[in-house]
């Protein structure tokens, strides 16, 4: 139960943050948002969106304020604030960073070790 | 920034708690039915979409207490759950909740008093800079409570001394003196030297301190006055500084005044201060005699114990200056002065403050016995808590929240006990306990207080998790019978505690008895007595005080009712001390002994009114005391001392060096002379009568009008008064029957003993109630059991005897380990303790017998309940 909140957080704020990066968006737009720019390459308990947005909320890095959603519902817009964007290029470096370490390690040949 | 954005948004999710969770439904809620409109356009129906929009979503409760707890707000959350939980339940259970509280109070009130006692004795900063490093320097012999100084002394070795930066001296003793101008008034003045404020490091609040041409002899008199003297006499006048005043008929200038808080670090009181005018030469070659009490103040760095090595040298240097036999008897002492000021409080104050640690203790048991029997109580309410997936930190918040409010409640009501209960002991003990007087509620003591009640809320919200730890939760949502363990180990506990203060209250009680229960030798019944003194102004030769004291005696003798009236310059149980070694006997070689003897001078009815046997010879009589002749009575120690083979009547005796020798005309019993707990010395008594030198010798400035007369204190004293007054009206007189002086030196004892036993009162009574509670508690969880017994044959008999070995193994282990507690630390009383040795089997057995009658009593009830228990009620029971 709590495995994945243990495992994710990081990344589903990065997520997060992306997806609002491009605009403003309501909790259930991020979610697809999410899944349209991933190619539905990754899947999120969609509850677990929320304990993270408010936590980013609370940190600072997004803005929330009330709006009604496409299907006509009220409901609140997040879109980050100077800080959330500052964070999410640090993010997107750190995770490049990463990313081409872990990469370039799985294509270590045997003769380089 | 970005922490001021989370405080703002962790105060809004404070300030708006309730907005907050509806928003958050809100938003949840959208998002839940968004894609159930998605769903529902890929086909599924409206029911179908919703269901699997649900599922999809995940736990609802769950996320929506995550976001709750994003904005940094679950603790104050669940505390202010907590909070409001616990007050309800303490409304629905008020007899738990007063019951604990009390306890608790009663704890941690009788503590803080206690701390509140002890603190200025063990603690309290002394009013002096950098306190810690001022020391008392001295001489300790057994023939004084306190080291001295001898002036010869005190010159060698502060001009040879590496140990301290400052040296300084007062004279021995306070004196008492007379402001003689309007109203006149007597005061306690105190000589010291020129440096002994710079040393102690007090600052005169007005003017300054002496100057070194104030202490020339027979320079100018000057005096500082104590703040307290200069508010009830001069009204605070800042102008006081070089006025002058009247000390003794004599002129004296005033140089300044002292701080509000200061005390003479010998602990004296004093009024006054004046120059200690010294002819240094004289005091130096030891042609001049100068009684000292010295301070100093240890250099950097330099502890007491290496203060005394270095002066070691100098103090055996000047050892061979004191007379030979009195050498090995005297100690050099070097000890702060809080030790020397406390010292004989300090052991008290340590034993009061380890009672009440072992009070607070019982209580503390009390309190989390009570937690514990909840507890049981509640099993199933946890054990569903836990099923519906509170975690344990949370159950352990909730009853440490539990524990901590109660305890923070008994804190609010202990403080009150702590304010009442100082003023209780304070006139249980009337004199001699100056130090309760001082007992003040401040910052440390209610700091103190705090941490104290904090730990007990602690121990007792923890207890009854430790007792739900044993077995797995979930198998208690049915009933279970837990054994009680913790309980009982709570409850030897405080049998344990309080077998350790009944025996401690029962020695003392014990010891007390023996002590008021004293034959002093004499016949205090209808016994009055008065002190009187004079004061060195009006009465600066012999002859004008013995003329006072003797017209006082026969103007008294007058008096109809007055069977008898003497006067004696000490009463038994106390007398003066002399040493035996300057003693001489006609005819013999000089004695040589460490010995000390009583002394005591007296009027010639001494004996008669004061029923003190004469065992040979005669005792002083009227015409004794209109001649001449120097004469003597002697005890009966003090003749088998010196005379054990001849008569000791008529025999010559020298009481000092350079005074005359005195016949001895008779042998009195032996009466009390050193204190009412020490056994009594040898004692010589020699007669005051018309002869002036007698009174010179005796220095005899004050005394005691003893008066034997039927009539009651009431009726006596204004007679006494009267006639003292129609000599010299200045003359305060204060009247009280002997038995009532007495018991004045017994003040101190009665007062440990109260307390003690309250404690040990306050621990059994305690104890007693988690006995029965244990007990009581055992017996309600077998009544099935007990049913089923009986229905299966089992006596009566059984079922009693069933409940009540438990009881007993508890009592029996209770006192087993308080005994040995008690027994192991008895030597510590050994010194509080008079003709009663710390091991009295009669007080351990005693309060073994006690506990086990008060034990028995407190099983039995519970027990006989369980025992008439219906066998059909008790198998339906549950």
């Amino acid at each position: 139960m709590n495995e994945r909140a243990q495992i994710l957080p990081g990344t589903l704020d990065l997520l997060i943050l992306k997806a609002v990066s491009l605009g403003p968006l309501y909790g259930y737009g991020i979610l697809l948002r999410i899944t349209q720019i991933s190619q539905g390459g990754l899947l999120i308990e969609q509850g677990a969106l929320y304990p993270a947005l408010f936590r980013l909320v609370h940190q600072g890095l997004l803005k929330g304020r009330w709006g009604k959603s496409e299907n006509n519902r009220r409901t609140k817009f997040y879109e980050l604030s100077s800080a959330g964007r500052k964070r999410l290029r640090q993010e997107e470096e750190g995770w490049n960073r990463l990313v081409a370490a872990i990469g370039s390690a799985l294509k270590a040949q045997r003769e380089e070790t | 920034m970005k922490i001021l954005a989370q405080l703002r948004s962790f105060v809004s999710a404070l300030t708006d708690r309730a907005r907050l969770r509806d928003e958050i439904d809100e938003e949840l809620r959208a998002h839940i039915e968004d894609r159930a409109s998605d769903l529902e356009r890929s086909g599924l129906s409206r029911v179908e979409a919703e269901r699997a929009a649900r599922l999809e979503f995940g736990g609802y409760e769950k996320f929506k207490q995550e976001c709750r707890e994003a904005r940094g707000t679950r603790i104050v959350d669940s505390l202010l759950q907590d909070v409001r939980y616990t007050f309800r339940m303490q409304r629905k259970y008020p007899g738990f909740s007063a019951v604990a509280i009390l306890t608790l109070a009663l704890g941690i009130g009788v503590t803080t008093a206690i701390l509140s006692i002890v603190d200025p004795v063990l603690f309290r900063p002394l009013p002096y800079a950098n306190a810690d490093r001022l020391v008392s320097v001295g001489i300790k012999h057994a023939a004084e409570p306190f080291e001295f100084m001898m002036g010869s002394f005190y010159y060698t070795w502060s001009d040879h001394q590496t140990a301290f930066t400052e040296m300084t001296a007062q004279s021995a003793g306070p004196r008492p003196c007379d402001l003689t101008e309007r109203d006149a008034v007597r005061l306690n003045c105190s000589y010291v030297h020129q440096n002994f404020l710079p040393t102690l490091g007090v600052t005169p609040v007005v003017g300054s301190n002496f100057t070194t041409d104030d202490m020339l002899p027979n320079a100018p008199l000057s005096a500082l006055l104590t703040y307290s003297l200069w508010k009830s006499r001069y009204n605070e006048q800042p102008s006081i500084v070089n006025q002058v005043i009247e000390v003794d008929g004599g002129k004296a200038r005033v140089v300044g005044v002292l701080p509000r808080d200061f005390e003479m670090p010998s602990g004296q009181p004093a009024d006054l201060l004046l120059p200690r005018q010294i002819d240094v030469a004289a005091v130096r070659t030891g042609s001049a005699q100068e009684n000292m009490r010295v301070f100093a103040r240890l250099k950097d760095g330099v502890t007491a114990a290496q203060a005394r090595a270095a002066l070691e040298p100098a103090f055996d240097e000047s050892l061979k200056f004191a007379p030979a036999e009195m050498r090995s008897e005297m100690h050099l002492i070097v000890r702060s002065v809080r030790d020397r000021q406390m010292h004989d409080v300090i052991p008290v104050a340590w034993i009061m403050f380890g009672a009440v640690l072992v009070v607070l203790l019982v209580c503390c048991a009390n309190a989390g016995s009570l937690f514990l029997a909840r507890t049981a109580v509640r099993e199933r309410e946890f054990a569903i808590r836990t099923a519906m997936g509170a975690s344990k930190r949370r159950i352990l918040c909730q009853t440490l929240t539990e524990g901590l409010l109660i305890s923070a409640a008994s804190a609010v009501a202990g403080w009150i006990v702590a304010e009442e209960l100082p003023r209780a002991f304070a006139a249980l003990a009337p004199d001699g306990m100056a130090f309760l007087r001082k007992a003040t509620l401040d910052w440390r003591v209610l700091l103190a207080t705090i941490v104290m009640s904090f730990a007990c809320g602690v121990v007792c919200g923890l207890l009854p998790l430790l007792e739900l730890r044993g077995v797995g939760l979930a198998a208690r949502t049915s009933q279970t019978s837990i054994r009680p363990r913790l309980r009982r180990m709570l409850v030897v506990t405080q049998i344990a505690s309080s077998v350790l203060l009944s025996s401690a209250a029962v020695l003392l009680l014990r010891s007390l008895e023996k002590m008021e229960a004293q034959d002093f030798g004499v016949n205090s019944a209808q016994v009055i007595t008065a002190p009187l003194s004079v004061s060195m102004r009006g009465y600066d030769t012999s002859q004008k005080r013995m003329e006072f004291f003797r017209r006082a005696v026969a103007d008294l003798s007058g008096v109809p009712g007055f069977v008898s009236v003497a006067l004696a310059d000490s009463l038994p149980p106390n007398g003066s001390r002399h040493w035996y070694s300057s003693m001489a006997i006609a005819g013999r070689p000089p004695i040589v002994s460490q010995q000390v003897v009583g002394a005591r001078a007296v009027t010639a009815e001494y004996f008669n009114t004061l029923r003190i046997r004469i065992v040979r010879g005669r005792g002083f009589s009227e015409a004794d005391a209109s001649s001449t002749e120097h004469l003597m009575v002697i005890n009966q120690s003090l003749a088998a001392l010196m005379f054990p083979n001849v008569d000791p009547v008529g025999q010559q005796i020298q009481p000092d060096k350079d005074e005359a020798f005195y016949r001895v005309i008779g042998v009195a019993a032996d009466t009390r002379n050193d204190g009412i707990t020490a056994q009594g010395l040898p004692e010589y008594d020699t007669l005051l009568g018309s002869a002036t030198d007698e009174w010179e010798n005796r220095n005899f400035y004050s005394g005691t009008l003893i008066i034997r007369s039927a009539l009651p204190v009431a009726a006596a004293a204004p007679w006494i008064r009267r006639q003292i007054a129609g000599i010299d009206r200045l003359i305060p007189v204060e009247v009280q029957t002997m038995d009532a002086q007495v018991r004045r030196l017994t003040a101190r004892p009665r007062f440990e003993t109260a307390v003690i036993g309250f404690f040990a009162l306050a621990g059994l009574v305690m104890a007693v109630i988690g006995l029965y509670g244990v007990t009581a508690y055992t017996a309600s969880r077998r009544t099935h059991e007990i049913g089923v017994r009986i229905a299966l044959g089992a006596s009566r008999g059984d079922v009693l005897r069933l409940i009540m070995m438990e009881g007993v193994w508890l009592v029996f282990f209770g006192g087993v380990i308080g005994l040995a507690c008690a027994l192991s630390g008895a030597h510590l009383l050994r010194s509080f303790l008079f003709l009663v040795g710390p091991y009295d089997a009669v007080s351990f057995v005693g309060v073994a017998v006690v506990l086990g009658v008060v034990g028995l009593a407190a099983i039995l009830l519970p027990a006989v309940r369980a025992m008439r228990v219906d066998p059909v009620c008790a198998i339906r029971y549950e």
